[in-house]
């Protein structure tokens, strides 16, 4: 993609920055505080920020890095969208954002990233024949051919999204027979038993059948649509198809007549909390979600202050399924590729040239300590395969998780087209549109086929004002 | 040599001058504050919502005139939450009021224990508002809430829908809960300024408790009452937070919407902003917004001088 060239006369994202900076000093002065110079790096040194969640690398593992490393000086801020869009308008922007894949053509598209295809292809600790295979979302050619092509980020660890979490405990309660972990259920195999092992007590519900992250629904869709030969967008992602698109309209209408028949959690039937405790505390049966699951229940389990979620892990009820078939085939991909790139230094302070160091910082983080300690955490698969030696297999439950994602590897190895003209959030817009109305649509102020076409006018006015954006 | 007088400067500040600039210059760490701090975010917040900036797009910000307030009366949702604001606002504003108003009365009268009774209806006021929200979540649940599972002891299988078929008026019940504590003590504070000697004198002419209370009291709490009940419209138009966390996923990442009935304006604008990065509508959205409380305010003002009790009269 060309590189945007810089304005010459004074731009309004020129008057933000010189507002910024005008204001900051009049502060400053203001308040008599002395200038900021003593945080600044000196001549030959490298200050790199790397905007990320505190839970994802910590103050230790920095301070090694310091250390370890003469001349850099890493720090870390949390990750907030909002202010990394202030940064990026005043020229601040940190060096290593954390990201994920529904980011990145949006970001290839507005030149957000670095090209990072040099630096690896001269890296001794990264080497593409190493990298699992969602660290493709971070391969582009242009903002609608992603999957290869150049590399400007990596997934920071990864898993297949989709596998089946079945709570035993509450299906043999329910007198239904135990499924194979090894064989995938068939979607409606999932749908039936989500139904049969819902528990109510009149308007009570005491067990729900299923749940999901909602905040993913659209992106489950369009993997469903994959899998159906379909896609929810036209080829060069100008629109978005909804109505009449039965690869599309079949999934969603598989999530919402579990809602409907009331053997998911819904708005007319909420959890208390969100799935995870509800799964644990044996008051839902099936959740379909990643593996970054089987870390959640670890960390749980051994919670003292919950012993039932303890001995629900001794006695095996917790267990991990494939992602169920739809329609007779069978994938489960990521869908999240949660990492880091390294942002375009021209949104950096006056384009500042430490995109060695920032780089430095990157490897480090994908391949280093933090890459060894998340892979042996068990909140996600190494995103270098060469790591995988590291994933937890301690425990039955260890072992039982890590034989069906072994067996999973092979069906997770496609990329989902997203959108570059759409905003990459939990959930994007044709998600949010469906969640802000499905609640009307449940209790029939609001027909399926009128929000089909609410999700699908929202979705191509939000696609139309992208395209307009870029 | 030429005197000092001839080379002083012709013009001179009047004691006047020198007056204002020693005032502004006392006053400008304020002064500068309120220009970066007020005036400059909301100067750029009303240009902002004439323009496409999406959060990324800023080599390509571009002028769209008043398209995002145009498209306000066209977008079912917003218009449909802005109802639903009104809805709310005429639903606690008035329990509030009358609430928080009755509860100060019945406090001003008792003499024993009304600092401990103060500070019990005050508590809720400072508990911050996830924890109030988490609170009622887990005590409202349909299936395993405290109060639900009281409900089903007395009649199994019985469920109160609070925090979906009710959200309106669970959502009430909370925000004038949480509020109690700041409307008693404004109300207190206005009736212990009523001199006593009013309610004597009244009493003394053959008045009982409900006449004072309606010929003296009442018109004597007006101001109060108006200011009241314009800081409590202006509140509720604004509501946010409360019915974000009591939604579905408990506000956590915006991957669920609030219940439709509880799925207020201010609500929507933050999705429009966060949820779409569409800054200009989501700012256009919040300005129109806050045309509407002005105009309420001007209203409310003007009608001041029908109800409210003012010394001069």
């Amino acid at each position: 993609m060309e590189k945007k060239t810089a304005k010459r006369e004074l731009s309004r994202r020129d008057f933000l920055r010189l507002a910024g900076a005008g204001a900051s000093g009049t502060l400053l002065s203001v308040a008599g505080l002395p200038a900021l110079a003593q945080d600044s790096p000196t001549a030959g040194e490298a200050s790199i920020v790397m905007m990320y969640h505190s839970n994802e690398i910590s103050d230790g593992e920095i301070e090694q890095f310091n250390n370890d490393n003469e001349g850099i000086t890493l720090t870390r801020i949390d990750t907030d969208i909002t202010r990394f869009f202030a940064m990026l308008a005043a020229g601040t922007a940190p060096h290593l954002l954390r990201t994920q894949a529904p980011d990145i053509p949006q970001y290839f598209a507005r030149d957000v990233m670095l090209n990072l295809q040099p630096y690896f292809e001269a890296s001794g600790a990264l080497d593409f024949d190493d990298l699992a295979a969602p660290n493709d979302y971070y391969k582009v050619v242009s903002p609608t051919e992603i999957g290869q092509g150049d590399i400007y980020g990596m997934a920071k660890d990864w898993a297949p999204d989709g596998f089946m979490w079945l709570h035993t405990g509450l299906l043999e309660a329910a007198g239904i027979a135990l499924p194979d972990p090894a064989t995938p259920l068939s979607e409606e195999e999932v749908a039936a038993m989500a139904l049969e092992v819902t528990q109510k007590e009149g308007d009570r519900t005491l067990v729900t059948g299923f749940n999901t992250h909602t905040g993913f629904i659209d992106r489950f869709w369009m993997q469903m649509a994959l899998m159906d030969g379909g896609s929810l967008f036209s080829d060069d992602f100008s629109q978005a198809n909804v109505v009449g698109n039965e690869a599309v309209v079949d999934a969603i209408s598989w999530f919402h007549d579990m809602m409907a028949n009331g053997s998911m959690n819904s708005p007319l039937n909420p959890s208390v909390s969100w799935f995870g405790p509800d799964y644990a505390n044996g008051q839902l049966a099936m959740v379909y979600t990643g593996y970054w699951f089987s870390g959640q229940l670890r960390g749980m389990a051994t919670n003292p202050e919950e012993p039932i979620i303890g001995e629900s892990m001794e006695a095996g009820h917790y267990q991990m399924h494939p992602m169920f078939t739809w329609k007779g085939v069978r994938k489960n991909l990521c869908v999240t590729a949660a990492g880091a790139i390294v942002t375009n230094p021209s949104f950096r302070e006056a384009g500042a040239d430490d995109n060695d160091a920032a780089w430095a910082a990157f490897e480090w983080f994908m391949a280093g300590a933090p890459a060894h300690g998340r892979a042996a955490s068990g909140w996600g698969l190494p995103a270098l395969k060469s790591l995988n030696h590291l994933i937890p297999d301690d425990t039955a439950f260890d072992q039982q998780t890590l034989a069906v994602v072994n067996a999973e590897f092979e069906h997770s190895t496609d990329v989902l087209g997203f959108n570059p003209n759409l905003a990459g959030g939990e959930p994007m817009v044709p998600g949010a549109t469906y969640l802000n109305n499905v609640e009307a649509a449940l209790t029939g102020e609001l027909s399926f086929d009128d929000m089909l076409q609410l999700i699908e006018d929202e979705t191509n006015f939000a696609i139309e004002e992208g395209m307009f954006n870029i | 040599m030429a005197s000092l007088s001839a080379i002083k400067p012709r013009w001179r500040l009047t004691r006047r001058s020198r007056r204002a600039l020693n005032f502004y210059a006392f006053i400008s760490p304020w002064l500068i504050g309120f220009i970066l701090l007020t005036l400059v975010p909301v100067a750029v917040g009303v240009w902002l919502s004439f323009t496409n900036y999406d959060g990324l797009n800023v080599n390509n910000i571009k002028w769209v005139g008043t398209a995002w307030y145009q498209r306000f009366p066209r977008d079912r949702q917003a218009v449909e939450s802005l109802k639903l604001v009104f809805i709310w606002t005429a639903l606690n504003t008035p329990t509030w009021l009358v609430l928080s108003f009755v509860l100060a009365f019945i406090m001003s009268k008792v003499t024993r224990f009304r600092g401990f009774f103060r500070t019990m209806w005050y508590l809720p006021s400072v508990i911050p508002v996830v924890a109030v929200a988490w609170t009622w979540r887990t005590l409202l649940n349909d299936n395993y809430g405290l109060i639900n599972q009281a409900v089903n002891t007395i009649r199994s299988g019985t469920v109160i829908h609070f925090l979906t078929e009710e959200a309106l008026i669970s959502l009430t019940m909370i925000s004038v809960w949480m509020g109690l504590g700041n409307g008693i003590v404004i109300f207190l504070a206005g009736l212990q300024d009523i001199s006593p000697e009013l309610e004597d004198a009244a009493a003394i002419d053959g008045a009982g408790r409900l006449s004072s209370l309606r010929y003296i009291i009442i018109p004597m709490m007006t101001p109060i009452i108006f200011f009241q009940l314009v800081q409590s419209i202006v509140f509720a138009m604004q509501m946010f937070a409360l019915p974000l966390l009591l939604s579905p996923s408990g506000g956590a990442g915006l991957s669920t919407a609030p219940q439709k009935d509880v799925f207020l304006y201010m609500i929507y604008a933050f999705q429009q902003i966060f949820q779409r990065q569409r800054f200009g509508y989501g700012v256009a959205l919040i300005w129109i917004l806050f045309a509407i409380i002005i105009v309420i305010t001007i209203v409310l003002f003007w009608s001041r001088r029908y109800w409210v009790w003012t010394e001069k009269k």
